[in-house]
């Protein structure tokens, strides 16, 4: 299910604020979990227990590592002193929880991909493949929701968060509905006081009510029309060089669109039920550098590699070399985070590469030296240029789009048909309108910080807007809601 | 719940992380006032409310009940859980269906809204390309032609990936299901012609595009010439009307403004071509022609395009109905066209036979493709042609007549399988098993 659908909006929505504000306050959480798994379970029932597993063992290395079998029950849990020294239990309960989920993501994530490559090594070497018949659906936000529950043990084990006795409250963090297959990431030490104890207000309802219209507005009125765009031109065999030009413009803003008006909505959401969430985006294109960039851009992730994995690598405190070392790391790994082909390996490895480079220079981007505006255009040129590698369905279609970018494509016959399916009023409005926004209007978070009757008009009336649009459009895809 | 302290030691957790602690401060400090909060989570309310109210008020509101009936119904078999698990998602994405379309939002604002975006933004909807001069294109004709080789190996196999996870997957290459049709032909001494059918923005570029003019070469998926060469390596040969399609272009249109499909006279000269080649390759199986077994007659026809209903514009707004005039073709006997079960020459075919002769189609009868060809063979003609479906429903319309007895390849010396090339990007080429022929006695 998607936000913007027509089931979210006008069955599944009323029905879980429905159910979440008539539920007496101890059943909140379990009604939002079987809200949550009723959500998660409508793409792919069977995915279900797979969530349920993983919750399932988090939760009981969560209290290993709390010692919660020795003392009674009814006994608060104390959190571990951080930096303390930790028992065999403890380090096996970490341990288990972080290698159950990397296996799970492993498996249901990268199965493919590495079946793939054997056979192509095989094939190259000249020995028979694997042979299998065996493909791997790939679960929704498996990605997110592993990361999620990981980040708990390990915020335990740190010492940074106390565990969990009821198993409801933790599968409800786990899979709270409004971020579950799309983020923002929520680490546990993030949400753990409100899932205890949380405040409902009609101001922060009011502001979720304005967060979600205005991320409804943003995916319906400008991703969509941008990833149209991006499709008629992506899609095609051969493109000439303008064609290829808008293509990805168009992708570049609806990438941001498409995935920071998730994370509106994500945010809004849990405004509603009380919970608030962590900004996920900040005008990541206004960005002067690529580190700046990865400052604003998907936080949550950003912020998670950062602290799960950059750091414990060693960061920035072991000498340049390897410093660099690990910032390329980081990016590699995350660019096959986000999926399971060397296309988002080479995308990663850009900006790994362009943030060593930029680490390099003392922290300055590849345009210092340049006003500021000529600074983000550059910026946003690089990004953009990276996003071919994160759309393209392979590595031959990414290599020649590129091609195509720069006027080295061959150029098939049928590639004039393709501008004019391109160069129209609605595209270029859609493309001229995400414009503005990226680089004129305010963010979500401060345009919604005062809401006198003028923003609530503007609110109410685009989410009219997108509404009656999301009525007619029949496209409506969400990029992230795959990874 | 009250009001949330933020404690740095609470069983369930600790709150030391400086993005959760901005975002609960943010979200204190949201300046609003009671009557403005209340105008804003009012409207939003309501609005995600009254479309489901009115719904339910109107009847219209699909029952989730039937999410659960195909999956009660497969739960004690073999594969029970992921048969189950199948069936579920069958019934929910049925669901979802039937909830969005049957909705009265949708009802009410898909025609307003469809006729205010074509007209100041030329904005369509996925499956309509505006073209120039009030001309309308498919959206999967454009992609075909646009579109990436179909026979490459990435295109096949992103294309079987993409089904539905609850259907068998589809089968994207179109050869094998043509040579298996070969096969089966040959097993009763049946010769088969491969007859794509080029679609309009092949033929008329220029009606989409300004950068082309009208009679030029036709415009090729890139990977057609490598599936014809391929195709007549296996001993099938292709009747490819493209190129008479494209020369006669530069005189007259060949296809309709607002519809899929080609005009009559295009239909007739095809089928002339056709009957042509035919003599030449089969015409001494064939037995003599009869070139009074048929006549024309001449009628008119009047419809608004099936790309345009396609658009769902509101009554009147949309483009004009196109007229076209028709040569219907009748027996010798004055008896309006028919096919012929006992004739020599098989066609199986799409909407591209069926205009022009199938009512369903609203260009009128007694034209199509099979009428002319009939009349310019001179010879009677069999038919066996499906207006949806792909290249799968034709075949599986006629291995159903042979399973009921009705044996439409029982003296035959050729079948010519046309086919819309769209179809060689998009259709589904499962191999289709025709029953085997009794042995006689």
């Amino acid at each position: 299910m998607v936000f913007s659908s027509h089931l979210f909006v006008y069955l599944f929505l009323p029905l879980a604020l429905a159910v979440y504000a008539l539920l007496p306050r101890r059943g909140k959480h379990l009604g939002l979990t079987l809200l949550s798994y009723l959500f998660y379970g409508w793409a792919n029932p069977a995915f279900v227990l797979l969530m349920l597993t993983s919750t399932a063992i988090d939760y009981v290395c969560g209290l290993t590592l709390a010692g919660a079998w020795r003392g009674p029950w009814s006994e608060p849990l104390e959190p571990l002193e951080p930096g303390g020294p930790r028992s065999r239990a403890q380090r096996w309960a970490v341990a288990v929880s972080v290698v159950g989920n990397l296996s799970f993501l492993g498996f249901f994530k990268y199965f493919n991909f590495a079946v793939d490559n054997m056979d192509t090594f095989a094939a190259a070497i000249g020995l028979p493949g694997l042979e299998t018949s065996l493909r791997v659906t790939l679960p929704l936000g498996i990605s997110f929701y592993t990361f999620q529950s990981m980040s708990y043990s390990i915020d335990v084990y740190r010492g940074r968060a106390v565990a969990l006795r009821s198993f409801v409250d933790f599968a409800c963090y786990v899979s709270l509905f409004p971020q579950l297959v799309a983020g923002p990431i929520l680490r546990f030490s993030e949400v753990a006081d409100q899932l205890r104890e949380r405040h409902h207000s009609l101001e922060k309802m009011a502001r979720g009510a304005a967060f979600f219209s205005l991320g409804m507005a943003k995916k319906v009125l400008l991703a969509n029309p941008c990833g149209r765009v991006a499709d008629l031109a992506f899609d095609a065999g051969s493109l000439v060089t303008a064609d290829a030009w808008l293509g990805l413009g168009a992708y570049s803003f609806q990438i941001y669109f498409d995935f920071s008006a998730y994370s509106d909505m994500a945010i809004g959401l849990g405004l509603l039920l009380g919970f608030a969430f962590p900004k996920n985006f900040d005008s990541p294109y206004r960005a002067d550098s690529i580190t700046d960039f990865w400052r604003r851009w998907h936080i949550s992730l950003s912020t998670w590699l950062r602290d799960y994995l950059y750091i414990p690598l060693g960061g920035n405190r072991r000498g340049p070399a390897r410093t660099y070392f690990n910032l390329a790391l980081v990016m590699l790994l995350g660019g096959l985070w986000h999926g399971a082909s060397w296309n988002f390996v080479i995308w990663g490895g850009i900006h790994g590469g362009l943030l060593a480079v930029e680490r390099a220079r003392g922290r300055e981007g590849v345009f210092a030296g340049l006003p500021r505006p000529l600074r983000v255009a550059g910026t946003f040129a690089l990004v953009t240029l990276a996003w071919v590698f994160f759309r393209a369905e392979s590595l031959p279609r990414a290599i020649g789009y590129l091609g195509s970018l720069f006027g080295a494509s061959a150029g098939h016959p049928a590639a004039g048909l393709v501008g004019a399916t391109l160069w129209q009023p609605w595209a270029m409005l859609a493309v001229s309108v995400a414009a503005l926004v990226v680089w004129a209007a305010p963010q979500t978070w401060d345009w919604t910080r005062r809401l006198p009757a003028w923003r609530v008009a503007t609110c109410g009336g685009l989410l009219w807007l997108s509404l009656a649009a999301l009525a007619t459009q029949e496209f409506n895809p969400f990029i992230y809601f795959i990874f | 719940m009250s009001g949330m302290e933020f404690g740095d030691r609470t069983e369930g957790g600790t709150i030391r992380d400086e993005r959760a602690r901005q975002a609960l401060r943010e979200v204190g400090d949201t300046a609003v006032s009671r009557p403005a909060a209340w105008a804003m989570v009012g409207w939003f309310l309501a609005t995600i409310v009254v479309v489901p109210a009115i719904d339910v008020v109107r009847g219209e509101l699909a029952s989730p009940w039937g999410v659960l009936a195909g999956a009660v119904r497969v739960a004690g078999e073999a594969d029970g859980f992921f048969a189950t698990n199948r069936e579920l998602q069958r019934g929910i994405d049925a669901f979802e269906d039937e909830v969005r379309e049957g909705s009265w939002v949708r009802e009410r604002l898909v025609p307003p809204v469809q006729a205010w975006t074509l007209r100041w933004l030329r904005l369509a909807n996925e499956r309509v390309h505006p073209g120039r001069g009030g001309w309308l294109h498919f959206r999967a004709d454009v992609d075909h032609v646009v579109g990436p080789g179909f026979l490459d190996p990435r295109v096949l196999e992103a294309r079987r990936a993409g089904g539905e996870a609850w259907e068998a997957p589809p089968s994207p290459d179109p050869l094998p299901a043509i040579l298996g049709l070969r096969d089966q032909l040959a097993e009763r001494g049946i010769s088969l012609l491969a007859m794509p059918t080029p679609v309009k923005p092949a033929i008329q570029p220029e009606t989409l595009s300004g950068r082309y003019r009208p009679g030029g070469p036709p415009l090729r998926n890139p990977s057609f010439d490598e599936w014809v060469k391929r195709l007549e390596a296996a001993g099938v040969p292709v009747f490819d009307s493209a190129p008479l399609l494209a020369g006669r272009a530069a005189v007259e249109p060949q296809y309709l403004a607002t519809d899929t499909h080609w005009t009559p006279e295009a239909v007739d000269a095809v089928a002339k071509e056709l009957a042509g080649h035919l003599e030449a390759a089969y015409g001494a199986v064939l037995g003599p022609a009869d070139p009074l077994a048929f006549y024309r007659r001449p009628a008119t026809a009047e419809s608004r395009g099936d790309i345009a209903e396609m658009l769902r514009l509101p009554a009147g707004a949309g483009p004009p109905a196109q007229s076209v005039e028709l040569q219907t073709v009748l027996d010798g006997r004055g008896d309006p066209w028919r096919p012929d079960p006992a004739a020599r020459v098989l066609l199986l075919g799409d909407s591209f036979t069926n205009i022009y002769s199938d009512d369903d189609l609203r260009w009128g009868t007694g034209a199509g493709l099979a009428e002319q060809l009939a009349f310019h063979l001179g010879r009677p003609v069999d038919r066996v042609a499906v207006n949806a479906g792909g290249p799968r429903a034709t075949r599986e319309a006629l291995a159903r007549r042979l399973a009921a007895g009705d044996d439409r390849l029982a003296a035959k010396t050729v079948v010519v399988w046309q086919f819309a090339t769209r179809e060689l990007s998009h259709g589904d080429w499962a191999r289709v098993a025709l029953p085997r022929r009794e042995p006689p006695g």
